[in-house]
């Protein structure tokens, strides 16, 4: 069995990287034996040089942060306090460092971390409503107390020296109590 | 790393195997994907970057890549290949991006070198004379040999993980990886020739 051209060419990357089988590699290697074209091709390719590729460092602490964030957001809150405690290696060739700041931060919000946030912002606002009720009761209650005060003076003056005045409820009356 | 991970698998991340992580998934599905994104997310980002040159994108299509893969549901299935997985998503989601922005016309290659921006962070990093040549030889290329050289040659797979990465049999693996070389010897003579 022989190879012919268009199958030698089509292994050429797999004779160079190793990757035929030592019968394939055998029968790869008469060819060239004999075709100049296909030795001249395959000599070609093997000149070939892949020299690494540097991309940015991801060793950089903090690098992995803000997906740590969006991850832990999109699903998996362990995720959060775990992977933040460890990088992994740097790729090879890495050499120029980033600051993650620099990275986009694409938090991403999954349906359920959206309606707890929506409930959340409803039990805000309504916690919100229900302290300005207070208060105005609040300022009620006060109102009405002065005006009590007011009253048991304006009683002493009038009443003679031996008549006590007894407040007017004065201790029972709270907030959400209303006036007098 | 936490004790859990420390039983099952003592080795650095990049050592832990496919079956560790199936395994602990069973018990703590949570901890098996902090496994998976630690394992890998240090080359995807490598393997995004070298497609898209551009450490953002590169970083949130590494984000997407391993939310799509927590929404997956076979992902920790025995016979599921998860490193095959990971660079199909990764290289699919990469090379839409690289297509969008070319149909925008925003396009980092179609501008002038001295006007990049200086902002660019690959720009100071792809230096080298001869980086630079192979570098536009690869973006000369089909979308399919650029990717085919890049898990060969940058990410390192073997063919047979090329093959379950591009979904295609072994010597096909081959003979797209043979052309993509035979066409690099085209593209690159005439650049060194000049």
């Amino acid at each position: 069995m022989q190879l012919d051209c268009d199958e030698v060419e089509s292994r050429m990357a797999a004779w160079i990287d190793a990757e035929l089988s030592p019968g394939e590699a055998e029968l790869f290697a008469q060819h060239l034996e004999r075709c100049p074209d296909c030795a001249l091709m395959t000599r070609r390719m093997e000149a070939q040089v892949f020299p690494p590729i540097a991309v940015v460092d991801t060793a950089v602490p903090g690098f992995w942060d803000a997906m740590d964030e969006g991850l832990a957001m999109a699903g998996s809150s362990a995720l959060r306090g775990t992977l933040r405690s460890a990088q992994d290696s740097p790729q090879p060739g890495g050499v120029a460092a980033t600051a993650p700041g620099l990275l986009r931060r694409n938090l991403r919000l999954p349906g359920v971390a959206a309606f707890l946030y929506a409930a959340l912002l409803v039990l805000a606002v309504g916690l919100a409503a229900v302290q300005s009720v207070r208060a105005a009761n609040a300022d009620a209650a006060r109102l009405a107390m002065e005006q009590s005060l007011e009253r048991q003076q304006r009683l002493s003056a009038t009443a003679s020296l031996d008549v006590s005045v007894e407040p007017v409820g004065l201790v029972a009356q709270g907030p959400f109590r209303g006036s007098l | 790393m936490s004790a859990s991970l420390s039983l099952v698998a003592p080795q650095a991340p990049a050592q832990w195997t496919e079956d560790d992580i199936k395994a602990l998934h069973r018990e703590q599905p949570q901890a098996a994907m902090e496994m998976v994104v630690r394992k890998f997310r240090g080359r995807l980002f490598y393997h995004a970057s070298c497609i898209t040159k551009d450490s953002q994108e590169a970083y949130d299509v590494v984000q997407e890549v391993f939310i799509r893969a927590m929404r997956e549901r076979r992902f920790y299935d025995a016979e599921f290949r998860q490193k095959a997985w990971l660079y199909r998503v990764t290289s699919n989601l990469c090379f839409n991006l690289v297509r969008n922005r070319k149909r925008r016309g925003a396009i980092l290659e179609t501008v002038p070198r001295k006007e990049r921006d200086e902002g660019d962070q690959l720009d100071r990093v792809f230096r080298g004379e001869q980086r630079e040549e192979i570098l536009a030889a690869i973006d000369q290329m089909t979308d399919a040999h650029k990717e085919i050289l890049l898990l060969r040659y940058y990410d390192d797979l073997s063919y047979a993980e090329i093959a379950a990465v591009l979904d295609v049999k072994l010597g096909t693996v081959m003979s797209r990886l043979s052309r993509a070389r035979r066409r690099l010897v085209d593209v690159l003579e005439p650049i060194r020739a000049d």
